[in-house]
This record gives structure tokens, sequence and C-alpha cells, in this order.
């Protein structure tokens, strides 16, 4: 029996259930030192004064670091992104400052003591003399041209624009029967992986600089680690062991992190930093932060002509080195989303502001897309008195054009909208409105669908060591027959070891206890790009695959016809390997729907159901895929109800713990109904497309267009997220209709 | 209790009961249970989240109730009985993983719910569960819900730790090292 | 993440605690009770509260001890919310017993049960007291609301002797109480009587937890009308209050929801003028306020609907 498809319980539970994790705050070798940031406390500063010398004197302390040691040492600046538009501003980013700050919790300092009460203890007499800027926040504000300016050899917070256009939109509109056009705003929200970000570095009794990292990219961050410190690859190994969360911003390796390694080799004492929750909010790159003004065109018989507009992004103070690729290669591009439309005509504009950077955050750029798009089309329908679900439907992209080209530029290989769209209204017509109605009264009730296209599977174009592109795999088959496979993806909670285990012990025909999966260590994992994106079954699951092949080829040239295991012993082991090569990327797609119980004496909304329908191609394990399909959804709940990072008018950060942030609790989310259709991708021989993030994408639409179908009495149009009690109430007390009998 | 009172004093000798062993050491008066248990101790199953006494990744029992060990001293924890996720299966004789046999009830039901993805929230999750039977051994979902109004997951969405509750539950209401003393 | 550095005592007795104030203040060094430590931790670990010694009340037996007067209970104020929601709040022989003869706590006063509840989260609950509920002087806090509309008083002792204070008048605003700084709480006492007819409604920061508003709301019936009414709002203001103007509109009155509905209408008033309201990102002053009003509509419904139940009549046909 096949093991693709099974719903196999977890083989990485049983040390994480027993406490047996090997997360990096784990870890404390003989001599450990322990490290504290000292951050800016201002969003926008010159440094006039560092003062170090009465921490170097506080109990414990073994050294203070500031910018000018660093330097001194040959240690960074970050370089910045990379894939901009040409012309684009790219500041480099100092790995501690003594210039000028940018954002409040930009490092400055580094304290390193024998416990890490010394070392924050010695963080509060390090001083430092800021003369004060103003600062800017939001993005429409940064991006004017009276804003101050954050990066002073520059005459513009802008960093780029990109035109993306096809067609011609001023004519589709032009000549359109219906415009719907609505500013929209994708909030900043923080990523709050359980595990706060951290790193252990030391240099081991063969000399190398060791260093384990709550990372998503071993390899990438040695590969950095190894420019930043002048050291040859070879000379730095990585370890991520177990990383509690990462959701895209344990991707990039940041400053803080950089001068807690240079600091151990500096020292020749290991050192260990592990961030706290509310420096996190400061410290750990953000999510989303746009504000689009779109409008849609469509013809008198509801065919959607044409999308334009533009899309202002913040990233923050710095580039990250791939926060721009969720606007310019995921936002903009997939605004299309599942539907026909022939002309585009969208400016994507990039903006610093003073706030923390930017990074990717499960999703990066899709739910961001996904949310615009639905939200107009809904509003379109209600422009159109049309239906919003026949709306969709005959715009769809019918699942005979497949492969599809879309307007931007971007193969979808397969889907089936109609498909899933039928198949989420199926399971949501199960409860009928008219019964939640009479199951809540005094509540307004809500529906609300999205649909959604995303792309996942992505392998960068960046040639590995060995000078060719794409996620490496390993196979060895010992002469007793067992297998290690081991891969360039770095799974942190998604079932890699047990998915990747399923996959290779089904392609080679062994027992499944008979495989052991390796990842995220530089020294016994080949190369790769570790895991962000929803890209490791489709990257990482290919090689393995070729790695597989090769080896069944390997025991198919012994003289007679065996299995593996045989031909491994006979062979005394084999051990092959293989690549993901560089092939395009997967489209997954799904319909969500959800039902809202609005309260209108209080504004709160409760989550009645959320239904979930996902088309990520073959399905390795349905219970890992569900797994993900709750988390993200979760995730997008939160963005659409409760979460916002919020500053004040100097830039101060108004939500910088978890008292103030408001991630879902297991109260606020109704069971999670998840379904699939399944249309196998083209592009991989598994068949298989990304899903890690689709939860997200998917729900934040769906949700918000309930909340709004259950505000439509008394005309809200839109509201922008976070759907709060208060903003919730405030549009209902404040709007024009009569109010509409409540129950 | 006689004798001379103890001056306060800025380091301490800690004396308790952790997983049924004694366990001792002398320690900064500001020292956190979570960090005694980790740093002191060497048990890092039980995890700092937050700081805020929100998450409850560092859920411990304290005399066999469900405590946030990262909001109580190592000094209030001083002749009592601390009982942490590593307390709770039987210790191979190699040390690797148990058997899923001799999983706590509620850690089996985890596993069988694919109830943990990343792991990180899950030790606090796992004795907030424990808690929850031990003073409702039938809950309703919604009973399982608002139990878990102390403990944050970001990665599960908390629908299989709620079916992983509510298995445990029906499949007895065994809880392996048992609840103790109760206030 | 790590308080500031402090030594820590263990008192004995109430005695040892007054005389580790003395030393303390001798030495000219902050002391400052712990409890539960589940308000006073988390404000160390951010350095927001500096005290030089800690001195813990867990081992005094005395504020363990509790009893049932017939008219109500008077609570040790080491008593956890735990405890006070199973009714395990009176030590015998140093263990917690259920109180013989009496019933629950929280059936005796629903509002209570309620408000334990939803009360921070179960692993708090364990470890926080009563007695630090009140000491703290949280302006968003549940219990303090029950207290207050039960008329709650406090035994306080310190080295100059015994003096009891009612909880009203004795909160003054964030963080600020009429506790000395070498006084200890030693019980909280509440009446029973009459307190069947109670309900606590709080509407939740959804991170926090904490009440943005919550309103506790006690009714007395006698001869099918309101007899008398208590009304106790948290959340809204720098302390939590009585809203006597509500309360005056409700003695006398018709169980009927416009009574209630008028009642609930004047809630944000406290001696004739409209409360401070508090205010921040997370909901302004105005739909705090607003909030307390729908609070006090439905807490008064419940309450109403309890207190009928108590005397054998039926509940509200209606709710607002």
């Amino acid at each position: 029996m096949t093991l693709i498809g099974q719903p196999i319980t977890r083989r990485e539970d049983p040390p994480l259930l027993t406490g047996r994790g090997e997360y990096v705050d784990d870890f404390a070798p003989e001599g450990t030192l322990h490290a504290f940031i000292v951050r800016s406390p201002l969003a926008h500063a010159r440094i006039t004064n560092v003062d170090v010398s009465a921490a170097r004197e506080a109990p414990g302390v073994a050294a203070v670091f500031t910018a000018a040691d660093l330097a001194e040492r040959g240690v960074g600046p970050l370089a910045g992104a990379e894939g901009l538009p040409p012309g684009a501003l790219n500041p480099v980013l100092p790995v501690l400052t003594s210039d000028k700050v940018l954002w409040a919790g930009q490092p400055v300092a580094l304290v390193v003591a024998g416990t890490p009460e010394q070392a924050a203890d010695a963080a509060e007499v390090v001083a430092v003399d800021y003369e004060d800027l103003p600062a800017v926040t939001a993005v429409l504000d940064a991006a004017a041209r009276e804003a101050p300016r954050l990066h002073d050899s520059t005459g513009t917070n802008v960093a780029f624009r990109k035109r993306l256009t096809a067609g011609d939109a001023a004519a589709a509109f032009a000549r359109a029967a219906y415009t719907v056009g609505q500013r929209m705003t994708s909030q900043r929200i923080a990523p709050v992986a359980m595990e706060p970000r951290g790193v252990l570095a030391y240099t081991a009794a063969d000399g190398r600089l060791t260093i384990r990292l709550t990372t998503q990219r071993a390899h990438g961050a040695r590969a950095m680690v190894a420019k930043l410190l002048g050291l040859a690859p070879d000379q730095v190994h990585v370890m991520a062991g177990d990383v509690g969360g990462g959701f895209g911003a344990k991707g990039w390796l940041y400053p803080d992190q950089v001068a807690v390694i240079a600091a151990a080799r500096a020292l020749g004492r290991p050192v260990k930093w592990i961030e706290e929750r509310s420096e996190s909010f400061t410290a750990t790159t953000h999510g989303r932060d746009q504000v689009a003004d779109l409008e849609l065109a469509a013809d008198a018989d509801g065919r959607i002509t044409a999308m334009r507009g533009t899309v202002h992004a913040s990233f923050g103070a710095y580039f990250t080195a791939n926060g721009p690729g969720s606007l310019l290669g995921r936002l903009g591009p997939m605004l299309p989303q599942a539907y026909r439309l022939e002309h585009f005509d969208v400016e994507l504009v990039g903006v610093f502001a003073n706030t923390t950077p930017i990074g990717p955050y499960r999703g990066a750029g899709r739910p961001e897309a996904a949310y615009f798009t639905e939200r107009l089309v809904d509003m379109l329908a209600r422009e159109m008195n049309a239906d919003p679900v026949e709306l969709r439907r005959r715009n769809f992209i019918p699942a005979a054009a497949f492969p599809y080209t879309t307007v931007t530029g971007l193969t979808y290989e397969t889907g089936d909208y109609h498909a899933g769209l039928d198949l989420l209204l199926e399971k949501l017509n199960t409860t009928s409105t008219e019964r939640l109605r009479l199951a809540h009264p005094g509540r307004l009730l809500g529906r609300g669908i999205a649909t959604f296209v995303e792309p996942g599977g992505i392998v960068p174009r960046a040639p590995g060591p060995d000078g060719t592109v794409g996620d490496k795999a390993t196979v060895t088959i010992g002469p007793d027959g067992k297998v290690t496979v081991a891969v360039g993806t770095s799974g942190h909670g998604q079932g890699h070891e047990t998915a990747f285990a399923q996959l290779a012990a089904d392609l080679l025909g062994v027992p499944y206890d008979d495989v052991t999966v390796v990842f995220g260590d530089t020294d016994t994992a080949p190369f790769g790009y570790g895991t962000f994106g929803s890209r490791s079954l489709a990257a990482g699951g290919t090689a393995i695959y070729h790695a597989c092949q090769a080896a069944l080829d390997a025991a198919r040239r012994v003289d007679a016809p065996m299995p593996v295991a045989e031909a491994a012993a006979r062979l005394g082991g084999i051990s092959t390997d293989g690549s993901s090569g560089a092939p395009p990327e997967t489209y997954a797609s799904g319909a969500y729907g959800c039902d809202v119980a609005v309260d209108p004496d209080t504004g709160q909304v409760t989550l009645l159901r959320v239904v979930a329908v996902d088309d990520c191609g073959v399905l390795v394990n349905p219970l890992l895929v569900e797994g993900q399909v709750h988390g993200a959804v979760a995730q997008g709940v939160g963005q659409a109800l409760t979460e916002q990072v919020s500053y004040d008018e100097n830039g101060q950060p108004l939500s910088a713990s978890l008292m103030d942030y408001a991630v879902p609790f297991a109260a606020t989310l109704p069971r999670i109904e998840s379904y699939s259709v399944v249309t196998p991708s083209t592009v991989n021989p598994l068949g298989v497309k990304g899903m890690g993030e689709s939860g997200t994408i998917g729900v934040t639409p769906a949700l918000v267009n309930a909340v709004m179908d259950a505000l439509s009495a008394y005309g809200v149009r839109h509201l922008d997220m976070p759907l709060t009690p208060e903003k919730i109430w405030t549009a209902i007390r404040d709007s024009q209709t009569p109010a509409a009998p409540a129950g | 209790m006689e004798g001379v009172r103890v001056p306060a004093a800025r380091e301490l000798s800690v004396q308790l009961t952790v997983n049924g062993a004694p366990r001792a050491a002398t320690v900064p008066a500001r020292t956190l249970l979570v960090h005694f248990l980790r740093d002191h101790l060497r048990l890092t199953g039980t995890h700092v989240g937050c700081d805020t006494t929100q998450c409850g990744a560092c859920t411990v029992a304290l005399d066999g109730v469900a405590v946030k060990s990262c909001t109580v001293l190592a000094a209030q924890a001083d002749g009592h009985e601390v009982t942490t996720i590593e307390g709770l299966a039987a210790a191979t004789q190699d040390g690797g993983d148990p058997a899923d046999d001799a999983l706590d009830p509620v850690q089996r039901a985890f596993k069988d719910e694919h109830a943990l993805q990343c792991g990180y929230c899950t030790p606090g999750m796992v004795m907030a569960v424990r808690q929850l039977l031990a003073d409702h051994p039938d809950p309703t979902e919604d009973q399982v819900r608002h139990a878990l109004s102390g403990n944050i997951c970001r990665c599960t969405g908390y629908q299989n730790i709620v079916a992983a509750a509510l298995r445990a539950a029906a499949g007895g209401t065994g809880t392996g090292t048992g609840t103790g003393r109760e206030g | 993440m790590f308080p500031a550095d402090f030594a820590y005592a263990r008192a004995r007795s109430l005695d040892d605690a007054f005389d580790l104030f003395d030393e303390a203040a001798a030495a000219g060094e902050e002391a400052k009770l712990i409890a539960g430590g589940q308000s006073l931790l988390p404000m160390m670990k951010l350095r927001l509260a500096t005290p030089q010694v800690l001195i813990d009340l867990a081992d005094v037996a005395e504020l363990k001890r509790g009893q049932w007067t017939g008219s109500g209970h008077t609570i040790g104020a080491l008593t956890t919310y735990r405890q006070l929601g199973r009714g395990r709040y009176v030590y015998r022989d140093g263990t917690p017993a259920p109180v013989n003869g009496a019933a629950r706590l929280v059936d005796q006063i629903p509002a209570l049960g309620d408000a334990l509840a939803v009360l921070a989260d179960p692993q708090v609950r364990a470890r926080g007291t009563i007695g630090g509920a009140v000491a703290h002087g949280d302006p968003a806090a549940d219990l303090p609301a029950v207290l207050l509309a039960l008329d709650a008083e406090l035994a306080i002792a310190s080295r100059r002797g015994e003096r009891a204070a009612a909880l009203d008048g004795f909160l003054h605003g964030i963080y600020a109480t009429d506790l000395a700084e070498d006084e200890i709480i030693t019980h909280v006492r509440v009446r029973t009587a009459g307190a069947g007819g109670s309900a606590y409604e709080k509407f939740p920061h959804p991170a926090s937890h904490l009440p943005l508003a919550g309103v506790c709301a006690v009714i007395r019936l006698r001869d099918g009308l309101i007899e008398r009414a208590e009304v106790a709002v948290t959340g809204i203001s720098p302390c939590p209050y009585r809203a006597r103007e509500a309360e005056r509109l409700l003695s006398g009155a018709p169980p009927a929801p416009d009574a209630l509905a008028a009642a609930a209408a004047r809630v944000t008033r406290q001696d004739g003028e409209e409360v401070s309201l508090l205010g921040d990102q997370h909901a302004s002053g105005p739909y705090r306020a607003h909030l307390a009003e729908v609070l006090a509509r439905r807490a008064l419904a419940t309450a109403l609907d309890r207190a009928r139940a108590a005397t054998g009549e039926h509940a509200t046909e209606e709710r607002p």
C-alpha cells in the first residue's frame, strides 16, 4: 500500500512531547556567556555619544561592543535587498549603529556577561545620547515629499517604483460599464512565533565557528556569516536544531545575531543571546504594511476587464534581503488572482519609514494580493447588484484553459477554480444563514467567501556552492538496508521528517521505519535554500525524488532485479544525490467561506464557521496538510480581527508586548472545516503544490467579506482591518442608513 | 514554624522536589522558577515564550496544580513539589524516546491528533490540558477552549489540541503521575 | 524579563512580616509583600517595580484561615481564585477544606462565579489571591468590581494593631490604595445575604484578557419591586467604582427592562459627574463608557433573573 496520502502521525512528536526538544536556548556549553542588546528607544535620532564605560565595569561583564568595536574587526554592514528595480535605493544596514538610528529597536550596543541577568543589569547603565528627530511611521506619510527623510544621502523615502502593465487599462476603464475603487490597508502585523529568536555561537574543537541559530535557512545563514566575518564557508557550521516556528521571520540573518556571533569570535568563548518577547516586537521583522488604491473595471456582462492603481508598501527603516520580493515578485503579479482580466496597470511603490524592517510573514505578498482583489470583487458585486459567487464564476480561468499565463506573465500550471468554489458552497450551505440567524438572536449575521491562487515551491535562481541552481538531496542506503535522506530544505514544525520519510520509503520500496530524514545542519544536509514560501515539498521533495530514482537505478544495475535494500547489501551501500533543478513555481488555489455574528451593541465579531477548500495538488500526508490549514487560518483570523502593530506620532511602539498585541486564543476560533480538490501540479514529478500559507491567504478576505455582509444593512462599504469591536460599533453608530432590525 | 527567622537574603538555598526527586541549588533570590528548572536543573522541556505571563509555554504543576513557572520565584517553590513535562512519561533505559504506550495519556492524545507542529508551546499545553482534565474529566469543547485561555499556540490554530484534550478525556481519567494536593 | 536584584524572606507569621518591614525601613530599602505574585512579579520582570526586599506571606497560616459567619464569609487574604471557585478557602489544621454546613461561596454569590470564570486564566487563578486582587489597585481587575458591589470589608493588620476598612473608598486610582506601606490585608469579608441575585459581565481585551469594561450588579427584590441594587464598574476609569446614581434609580423601581435600561444609562456617573474615563489604543474612553452601559443592562437583567429564581418567580421575558 502506498504511503502517499496516508495521515501518518508524526515521528517528530515523541521528543517534543516529552521535553526533549533541542531549541537554541536549550544549549549552554561550558563557559557560555550571555548577551543583551542595547537598542534605540527612539524611532529617529542622531547618536551624539555612546558611553559604555560604566557597563564595562558592571558585575559579571566580559565585554561591551559598539559599532566602533565591530568596525575594527571588519564586521558588517549587511547588504540590502536583492532583485530590486534599477535605480532603487538600497542602503546598507549597520550591525550596530553609532551614527543615526532609524527605528525604535535598532541595535546600538551589545553587552556580554556571565549570566543573562548580569547582561540585562549592565545594559541599563550603557549611556547613549540621542538628538531626537521627527519620525514618520505611516507608509503614505513616509512617501510624501515633505516627510522626514530616513537615509541622509537620498532625496526621498521612496526606494523604488515599479509599474506592471499589460493591455490598455485606461481604455478598458474608459469603456467600462462598472468600476469600483477603494483604498485598502493590509496593516502591519507581527509574526509572534512562540520561540523567540536567538543564537548561540562558539568555536568548536575543530576550530570552526559553530552556530546554533533560530533559522529557516541554515545554508543561507552560513553563507551570510562567512561573508560578513570574512571566513570561508567551510569554516562555519550552522545548526538549526528544533526551531519553534518561523513564519518567514526566521529566514533573514539579523544584525543582532551577527553582533553576537562576532562577539563570540572576538572573545573566544561561547556567547548566547535569546530575544525577550517584548523585545521581539521591535527587533523581529514585521509583515504586510501596505496601502492599496486599486480599481476594477467590468463590462456590462460582468466580465472583469481591468485592474489599475497603486500599492504603497512600507519596508520599515531598512530592506531585509528578502523583503522586497514579497511586493515585487508576489503581491504585484498575483493581483489578478483566479481571474481572466486582460488589462492591468498597477504601480508598486517601496517606501522607507521609521519602523521595524519588514520581512516575509506567512503568505508574504499573497495574503495582501488576495485581500485587495477579493474585497474589490465583493464591492463590484454589490455595485452591480450581482451575486458575489456568480461574479467569480463568470470570471474564473476555466479548468480547460490550463496552463494559463496571466496578464502579469505568471503561468498557472493546473487548477480548477470552479470545482473549488462549488465544493465550498456545498459545504457552506449545509448550514443555512437562516438557521444561524435563529441560533443567534440579536446578532447581525454575515457570510463571506473569497477565492485565491497562490504560488509555491519557488527555487531561487541563485546558484549554490557547486555552481548549480536547486535544492539538493542525498540518499544513503547502508548495507543493513537502513536509509538516510538528507535534504536542503529546513523544516521548523511542518512535519518534514515524517512527510519526506513517507515519500522516500514509498519511492524506494523500503519500510517507513527504516528511513531517517535529516535537514537543518550544514554538516549533514546538502545545500538548499531552506524552508519558506511553501516550497519544501515541491523543491525538497523533488530533490529527494531524483535521489531516490538514482538509487533505484543503481540497484537496477546490479546483476538481477532486486529490492534496493538487498542491492545495498550486495554493493556495500548505495549513495546518490538529486536536485530540485530550477522548475517554475506551483500554483495552489482555494475557496474559503466564513460565517460571522456581529453584536450590534458592542461591535464584537464572533467567528462562527470557517470552511476551507484547498487545492494543493497531490497530498502526501493529509494530517499535516490540515494542520497547516488550521494554523494558517488562525493567523489570517488574527490579521482580520485583532492584530495590529501600532506606533504613536513619535514612532514609539504601542503594541510591544503580548499584553497589547492580540494573537488568537483557542476560544477565539471555531472548528475549521477543511476539504480538498486535487489538480496535480505538472512542474514537478510528485504533482505537489505548496500550501503552508494558503489558510492565511483565503480566510482573511473571506472573513472581512463576511463582516461587511453582516453590516450591509447599515450601508457600510469598507472597513480596514483589524475589525475591532470599537471600529465596527462606531461604523454602525455613524452610518447614514437607519438601523436594520437586529435578529 | 519554630526557630529563628531567616533574614532576607539575595542568595538562597532552594530545596524542592522535582519530578519526584529532591533537588537543591543556591540561587539569586530573583531567579524565576522557569530559569531554575531550565538553567540550574537542566530540565529544558519547560519553555519561555513571553515576558508578560501570557503565553503559558512555561506551565508546570506546582503541588499538583498547573501554574506559570515564569511568574513564580524559585524561592517561592522552596519546600514544594514541581512536576515538569519531563516527569510525565516513563523514561527509557537508553534515554531515548518512550514508546507510544509509555506516554502519559494526554501526550499520547497529542501525538494521535497531530496537536503539535513546532513543539514550542507543547509542554505548557500538555500541562494545561492535564489540569483541565483533573478538574473536569469530561469537558465540553467550549470548556476546553476556555481552559486554554492561558496558553498561546501560533502553529496549530488550536483545533487539534482541542481534539487531543477531548480524546484524552474520552480515553479515561488517568493522568499518569496523579494530581497531588489541590487547593 | 529579569527582575532587578532583591533580597527575599519568607515570613512565618504576621509579626515576622512586621519585623521584616522594620528591618528594610531601617536599612533605607523599599520592601514589598508578595502573595501569589501574579500582579507583582510581572511588574518586577518589566522593571516597573523594583523593590529591594520581597516579603513572602505564603506561609502565614493566619492569612489562609477563613470562616462562615452565617450572613457572610470572612476569607483569608491568601485564598487563591482557584480555591474560591472550588469552595476551598477555609483551612483546618493547615490543609484547605470545604466549608461545613454552608453552600459554596460561588453558589451563594453567582457574580463571583461569573468573575472567576473569566478572570485572567487558569494558571494565574491558581496563584493569584483575593488579598492581592485588592491590594494591587489595578484599574482593570474583575474581582474588585464584585467585591465592591457586595460592600466588602477588609481586615488590615500592622504593627499598630488591626483596622477594618470598607473596600468602597479604599481604592483611589491606578495602583493607588489606602493601604499604608507597612500594612497587610489579612481578610476580606463579603456578605451573602441578598447576593443570590447577582451577576458580573465583562468585555475583555483580546490580548491581556483584562476588562476593557466590567460591571457587577446585585439586585434584591421585595414585594415585587427592586428593594435595592448595587452596581460596580471596573476597567473604564482609574479605579473601580460604585455607580450610585444608577443604584438610586433602581431603588424601589419595578423590575422591568426600561427601569434597568434607565439605570444602565447612568452607570458612568458618580458623585454627580461623569467619571474620568480611561482611553488608549485598545478602546477609547467614550467606547468604554458605552460598553459599561451595555454590560450594565446585561448584568442587571441576569441579576434580576437570578433574584427571581431565588424567590421563586419566573425570568424576564425580554433581554435588553
